[in-house]
């Protein structure tokens, strides 16, 4: 049995929340449901499920690879080309110290952006269930369930005072 | 107070009155451990006067000035811990930051120590060479210099110390005079109270004098940490020309209060019961400059060591090699691990900022690795034999502590103890009306499907 | 800080969004006076190439002049981004919300301007790369690691793509509000750049956590970019420039340098783009208390370096602060950069009318950067026009035309790629004005209502 999305459009956060719980009540599992909104809102303010992530994972291997750069580099470039300059030695671990924390630091934050993004499950190529005037204010509740149950969805959102309600076949 | 746990509930908070019962009745009744430790801390502290003694008997003549190295260290070392940690409470004060409260009393209290620091500064000052014929600070500078000017600046800095912990215990010290049963401890807190009865015009000056007192504390302590280095280490390698150090001690020093205003909740703690004052909010809140004092603390001394490096003139190849090279490589190693390293490795993740033992242990940690480091700066210098010279030549061997270098060290930081516990048997060691101001401008209140604290910012 | 007036979303992005959704004549006359004055930066730039170094200032013994001077200026000014932004993220400050946008977009513009300098410098800039990257493999000549102009470039690109990337990823739920907002190519256009953003928690948290984690590992990358810059000068032998305080010492400078420009960028911008809903007296208020801090842990490391340069009272040394200080041009000079970044300023912001004043705050913080210009100036030149036992030919320096329209060329091109920005995005950022709306609450204390916010923890 195919899925179905519908999203209900609320003007009043308050109601959106409220709507969530509702659905809860009314049996719908919280890892279904979800809630767009224009800007940030308190983490659990729509009581909604909380997402597990392993973002910290990412800076570690990007610093690591960075590191791992910037050790190529300078202990390379000094061991290939042995020239004494400034009576400092051949291998200098002071200088190689500063483009190795460079590297690493910029690994870091390259790989932080892209497990941002990743996490974020972004980038998206269409929207799908969206509606423009969540960036204008507007809460948009989505449920994410079988056919059967979208009726029972549909007017659990709209008894929780949905202005509008979308739908889109999964 | 709150625990600072993600899961917030309607629970009702405590009040002012809840706060100033607990706290008046622990402070009525101290218990008998605390006179346990008392008569511990004041036999280890007259170990340290015997200590003492003995090195005043071998004299202070130039050849014995290497003697001097470890007393002069332990002062340094009391310096950056004990006596920084008031900077943490004016700091946090002018930053209205709001998980402050129950902490402020603690650090305050510890301001006291300023008192033995200026005692200890004296006999430091006549170890010193004259700074004839030799680099110093005071150039040609008349009047005394260094010592006069170094005893009005630790002097300036124990009065303002105890001015702000005065100061800003009033109102405590009304709420003792006023619940203590009567007697001599009640008389003595009823005077130091002036007779505060909390008006408003008291409240007014009360808060800006906190704040001004804490400002001149701020700016205060980092002239004092410029005067020790250059007075007692810089001043007394040949050679040596690092401008940076004294920024480099002052930011130890904030990581010593840190650290230390950690251990020292840690073992309120333990010892204490004091769980509900001393939360992981306050850990964790704190954890935070410790790491990033940390961070400091590293990249000046690499700004340093970076510019001997390339300088690789005799002066400074010396100099590096006796401070971090060869004879004092173990210490600055120690330091390292425990100054850098650990808070880096351990405090990077949010579990063990969030924490109480996370960084109480890291605390500990920068506590004994700021000692080690005024070991390293400070008896390394006075181990110099001559320092007239341009270049250090020779450069002196390591110096290990004897038994009354020891005896010192054990008694002198015992001290500090021992004064802070008999400070906080007149003033409560923890602030109650600040405390109870800050309740009053928290509140718990639904936010949709959740709670959320609402914080207020007086003034 | 508190909200004066609650405004809604759909306000707030009309009100944001008015430069970016229409273009105003007086964008297009300022864009275009901009695009002049760097056109003739560029001319100038043409014509030193064809002549030769030769039409600078430049001459032995003093090889670095306006350029290098200018480099450090820019780098300088770059910092304030990293400093407001990652600070006050860090510190959960309310009050960064109308700022945190526009200092890091002048962070990425002014390292971009800053990195131009010492290709310019150079006279044959495609040399340069041949220093600096490893990517020769014929030849088997190496760059050298040990030579901290390697370290510069290495330094500056890591702090260009972070703070890059760090303005996109603050910027992707605001391009979305704008792809919302239009239609046709330019809904494509910002429906790509904002990669299908819906906003939901998960975003939201990420978005957060993202603003923490990057500011983190980002203040390490500000504090050792000027550190390097200034190490070009303390890891070498020269008089005055081989001290051990320069690293923080260019850093704190940086620093006040920087946010004083924020202060001017931000008053500008409240003027031009009528955001007087969102940049309120309290915030310039609170930047200049922050200033106060800044200016005097400088004013520290100032002195530091000025009393441990003449600690072991070397020949070299005292005759570089000599001339610094005695000898005009240079003392005239030094007066005028220690009471613009110092001595006027600072006492005027402890006077609370003059923190809530745009006007006062404007010109100084104008002051605060004329005055470290020139610091950075006073720091290289007399450094290396001093006598010393070898220099046969010996004169002071003076910038040629071509150097002072290349300086003011790349303040033209600092404002005009800003301008050019604000046309395409939100110099506030709008979600987090947003946010910022939906946290003001109050509590009740006697008769006193007291403004608050909500704390999550």
């Amino acid at each position: 049995m195919a899925n179905t999305k519908l999203m209900g459009l609320f003007q009043d956060p308050e109601q959106a929340a409220g709507a969530m719980t509702k659905l809860k009540e009314d049996g719908f599992p919280v890892e279904d449901l979800d809630v767009y909104s224009g800007s940030p809102f308190p983490e659990g303010s729509f009581g909604e499920h909380e997402p597990e992530m392993r973002l910290f994972m990412f800076p570690l291997v990007g610093a690591l690879v960075g590191f791992a750069i910037g050790l190529l580099w300078t202990a390379g470039t000094q061991i290939s080309y042995p020239l004494v300059t400034g009576g400092k030695p051949l291998l200098s671990i002071p200088p190689m110290t500063i483009i190795m924390y460079e590297n690493t630091m910029l690994g870091a934050i390259i790989f932080t952006v892209l497990g941002v993004l990743f996490e974020s499950r972004l980038p998206r190529r269409n929207l799908g269930l969206y509606d423009d005037r969540i960036t204008e204010g507007y809460i948009g509740v989505i449920v994410d369930c079988p056919e059967e149950r979208a009726s029972a969805a549909e007017s659990a959102l709209q008894s929780a005072g949905a202005e509008e309600i979308k739908k889109e076949e999964g | 107070m709150h625990n600072g746990e993600h899961e917030l509930t309607a629970g009702p908070l405590p009040t002012h009155q809840d706060v100033a019962r607990d706290v008046l009745g622990r402070f009525q009744d101290l218990g008998h451990r605390y006179w346990g430790w008392v008569t511990v801390l004041a036999f280890l502290f007259i170990l340290g006067i015997v200590g003492f003694i003995i090195r005043l008997t071998e004299g202070f003549d130039d050849e014995n000035r290497a003697n001097w190295g470890y007393f002069v260290a332990t002062l340094a070392f009391i310096v950056t811990t004990f006596t920084a940690m008031p900077v943490i409470s004016a700091g946090l004060r002018l930053t209205k930051a709001n998980w402050r409260r129950p902490l402020t009393r603690v650090t305050e209290n510890m301001a006291i120590t300023g008192l033995l620091v200026v005692l200890m500064l004296i006999p430091a000052l006549i170890a010193l060479p004259t700074i004839d014929g030799r680099f110093s600070i005071w150039f040609e500078f008349p009047l005394g210099a260094p010592g006069v000017w170094d005893v009005i600046g630790y002097g300036t800095l124990a009065l303002i110390g105890l001015a702000l912990l005065w100061g800003v215990a009033l109102p405590d010290l009304a709420a003792a005079r006023d619940h203590l049963p009567a007697s001599s401890r009640q008389r003595v807190i009823g005077w130091l109270s002036l007779g505060w009865v909390g008006g408003v015009r008291q409240w007014r000056v009360l808060y800006q004098g906190s704040l001004l007192a804490g400002a001149m504390y701020l700016l205060t302590y980092p002239l004092v940490q410029t005067l020790m280095i250059s007075d007692f280490h810089h001043g007394l390698i040949p050679g040596l020309k690092d401008a940076i150090i004294p920024a480099t001690v002052v930011v130890n020093g904030l990581q010593g209060a840190v650290g230390m205003t950690l251990l020292t909740m840690y073992l309120m703690r333990r010892l204490g019961n004091y769980e509900k004052y001393f939360s992981v909010e306050q850990f964790w809140a704190l954890s935070k400059p410790l790491l990033a004092f940390s961070l400091l603390w590293f990249y000046f001394w690499w700004a340093s060591f970076i510019t001997f490096w390339y300088g690789r003139q005799p002066g400074e190849s010396e100099v590096i090699r006796l401070l971090v090279l060869d004879e004092y490589r173990g210490a600055l190693m120690i330091s390292f691990f425990l100054n850098f390293i650990g808070p880096l490795v351990a405090l990077v993740w949010n579990p063990v900022r969030r924490s109480v033992w996370g960084p109480a242990l890291v605390g500990t940690g920068v506590v004994i690795g700021a000692l080690v480091n005024q070991v390293r700066l400070y008896v390394s210098a006075f181990s110099v034999a001559d320092p007239s010279q341009h270049v250090l030549h020779p450069r002196p061997a390591t110096q290990w502590p004897d038994a009354p270098d020891l005896l010192i060290m054990v008694g002198a930081i015992s001290g500090c103890v021992l004064l802070f516990m008999l400070v906080s048997k007149i003033i409560p060691v923890v602030s109650i009306w600040e405390i109870g101001e800050g309740l009053r401008l928290v509140k718990v209140r639904r936010y949709m499907n959740r709670y959320v604290r609402v914080i207020a910012k007086s003034h | 800080m508190y909200y004066r007036r609650t405004l809604t979303d759909a306000q707030i992005n009309r009100e944001l969004l008015d430069v970016v959704l229409r273009t105003p004549m007086w964008w297009v006359i300022i864009v275009s006076i901009l695009g002049l004055i760097v056109a003739g930066a560029a001319s100038a730039f043409g014509f030193m190439m064809n002549q030769g170094l030769g039409v600078t200032g430049l001459q032995q013994p003093i090889f670095w002049g306006f350029f290098i001077t200018n480099f450090i200026f820019w780098v300088g000014i770059s910092h304030a981004g990293v400093m407001i932004s990652a600070i006050l993220r860090l510190s959960q400050a309310e009050w960064r919300r109308p700022m945190v946008r526009a200092a890091e977009t002048m962070t990425v513009f002014a390292l971009m301007t800053s990195l131009l300098q010492p290709l310019i410098h150079a006279g044959r800039p495609w040399r340069i790369f041949y220093w600096v990257f490893p990517y020769d493999w014929a030849r088997g000549i190496w760059p050298d690691v040990r030579s901290p102009l390697v370290w510069d470039p290495t330094a500056i690109i890591t702090y260009l793509t972070s703070s890059t990337l760090f303005v996109y990823t603050a910027l992707i739920p605001d391009l979305a509000i704008i792809r919302d907002r239009s239609t046709g190519w330019r809904r494509t256009v910002y429906g790509i750049l904002a990669l299908g953003w819906h906003g939901n928690p998960r975003q939201w948290k990420l978005q957060g956590i993202a603003g923490i984690l990057l500011s983190a590992l980002i203040l390490p990358v500000f504090v050792s970019v000027h550190s390097i810059v200034s190490w070009d000068f303390g890891v070498s032998l020269v008089p005055s420039w081989h001290v051990t305080v320069f690293a923080p010492y260019f850093v704190i400078g940086a620093v006040h340098s920087g946010v004083s420009a924020v202060v001017t960028l931000m008053i500008l911008m409240r003027k031009l783009y009528k955001l007087e809903n969102f940049i309120w007296e309290e915030h310039i208020d609170a930047v200049a208390r922050l200033l106060i801090v800044v200016a005097t842990a400088w004013l520290f490391f100032f002195w530091l370096d000025l009393v441990f340069a003449l600690w072991l009272r070397e020949e070299q040394e005292m005759t570089v602060w000599h001339l610094r200080l005695f000898e005009p041009p240079w003392s005239w000079l030094f007066l005028v950069f220690i009471v613009f970044s110092y001595i006027i300023p600072v006492p005027l912001w402890m006077f609370r009318r003059v923190r809530r004043s745009f006007t006062w705050m404007l010109w100084t913080s104008l002051m605060v950067n004329v005055g470290m210009f020139l610091e950075r100036l006073i720091i290289i030149v007399p450094a290396l026009m001093r006598k010393g036992p070898w220099t046969f030919t010996y004169d002071t320096y003076r910038p040629s035309a071509v150097e002072v329209t290349l300086i003011v060329g790349s303040i033209a091109l600092v404002v005009l790629l800003l301008m050019l920005f604000s046309k395409f995005f939100p110099l506030i950022p709008i979600w987090e004005e947003k946010e910022g709306q939906k946290l003001i609450d109050d509590v009740r204390v006697g008769d006193r209502v007291i403004p608050a916010l909500v704390k999550e923890h």
